[in-house]
């Protein structure tokens, strides 16, 4: 449901909501790096507040004034979901425009409030989030980290060497290489000797992608096999109204999520040197 | 997890199985066994479909709303069949004309959301959605394994796509989308 998003609120015109979503999801996919990385749970909608794990915790006792000694009291464990939201404003004149029909409105402040979205996702996923007890990848990974050269010659050994680990410790391909804007750049910049691509080297070796990822340190080679990393979505990227005045509309994205590591052993991280 | 399409192709060739069955199956009792459960899984299909299914469908197909016209009219003919052999004695002249009734229109049905409903599903939707998809038609048919307490009662083809676009255009989710 979306009354919690108050859109019919907005003094937003049919055609307006339509750019606006939009330009947000054109804005939002590509950077949602990591979400291609894991398995995926969801959408299940704003009222899903948790994620099952399975677990319990032994309670130490009954309520008062029951007896205990026969009784095996435990509580369930559960991991929250965490909610964001990003604002940005858009200009009434702007959604006016849209209204009599143009196409080239300015959403730069949806831009950066995309930018800034995609960044709380990728990171919690590749580097946790503490305050929302979400362990990232990188920090759960059980291996050792490897040094990344910036020697790019060395890429297909390092790369070659980080999915051994991981089939030694019987974790199977396809794996994927996530990867920094700045790294990835380099990567599809780079023709080896003899004239091959080093993408094209490097995704042979993993057997998968080499994914761009915003707002991640280093990076990272990872199994997709599946079940490995779970991000549990309830409410997918929205936008949602917040207020207005006589000059701007405010509005926001909105998320809310869990992700957890089930294998450790299914990511190696690698380390700029 | 299982794609969404992969189940209701699944669901299909039970379907399939069970009708021939039907064909050789000697004495009331026989036809009992086999029909009794076939009837309850046509009715959880079509609802499970309408519920988890066209919803989608509607929100991503190419010609979705023309495919989901047809698959609720054909719902209804099966359902119309199923409830008419329910009305009479089983292995009677009358409730053969129900189960072949809705055996007819379910035929037509699969034949036609196969080629053209899930075709256009498989092409305008991710896997990982698919799966998603998959897991809640499992969950829905789980949860109403008999489908007793389902209204399998006929559905206005053009009322029930008007309601899920009503739906879709004011935003019912707001999600953008974007999925995995």
């Amino acid at each position: 449901m979306t009354d919690h998003l108050l859109r019919r609120h907005a003094p937003i015109p049919t055609a307006g909501w339509q750019q606006i979503d939009d330009e947000a999801k054109t804005r939002l996919t590509p950077k949602l790096a990591a979400r291609r990385l894991v398995d995926w749970s969801g959408p299940h909608g704003w009222t899903h507040s948790a994620t099952n794990l399975g677990r319990t915790t032994t309670l130490d006792g009954t309520p008062p004034g029951t007896k205990s000694e026969t009784v095996a009291a435990r509580q369930r464990r559960v991991l929250p979901l965490n909610e964001f939201r990003v604002s940005f404003t858009v200009e009434c004149s702007g959604l006016q425009d849209a209204e009599r029909g143009a196409t080239d409105v300015d959403y730069g402040d949806l831009d950066r409030a995309a930018y800034d979205a995609a960044l709380i996702e990728n990171r919690a996923i590749f580097h946790g989030w503490p305050e929302a007890g979400i362990t990232g990848i990188a920090e759960s990974s059980s291996h050792s980290s490897m040094n990344l050269s910036q020697d790019l010659n060395a890429y297909p050994l390092t790369i070659a060497k980080a999915t051994d680990v991981l089939r030694q410790a019987g974790i199977q391909g396809p794996y994927a290489l996530a990867i920094g804007p700045q790294g990835y750049t380099r990567i599809v910049e780079t023709i080896e000797h003899g004239g091959y691509l080093l993408q094209q080297h490097l995704m042979k070796i993993l057997g998968g992608d080499i994914v761009w990822a915003p707002g991640l340190d280093g990076a990272l080679v990872v199994s997709t096999r599946g079940d490995d990393f779970v991000l549990d979505v309830g409410q997918d990227f929205s936008v949602g109204y917040s207020r207005h005045d006589a000059e701007v509309v405010t509005l926001y994205l909105e998320e809310s999520f869990s992700f957890r590591v089930n294998e450790p052993d299914a990511a190696v991280v690698l380390v700029d040197s | 997890m299982a794609d969404i399409t992969q189940l209701i192709l699944d669901d299909h060739d039970t379907f399939r199985r069970e009708f021939a069955a039907l064909d050789d199956a000697e004495g009331t009792e026989q036809l009992r066994a086999i029909w009794e459960p076939l009837a309850a899984l046509l009715d959880l299909h079509a609802v499970a479909e309408e519920t988890v299914f066209y919803p989608q469908l509607l929100r991503r197909g190419d010609d979705a709303e023309d495919e989901t016209l047809d698959a609720i009219g054909d719902h209804n003919y099966i359902r119309d069949g199923v409830h008419e052999a329910a009305r009479h004695p089983i292995s009677s002249s009358q409730w053969w004309d129900g189960v072949r009734k809705a055996r007819m229109a379910n035929s037509d049905h699969m034949a036609e959301e196969e080629d053209e409903a899930l075709a256009d599903f498989r092409r305008n939707t991710p896997l990982s959605v698919r799966e998603e998809l998959g897991r809640q038609f499992l969950e829905f048919k789980s949860n109403h394994a008999d489908a007793r307490d389902l209204d399998t009662s006929d559905k206005d083809p053009e009322g029930y796509v008007n309601a899920v676009s009503a739906q879709i255009s004011s935003g019912e989710t707001g999600s953008l989308d974007i999925g995995s």
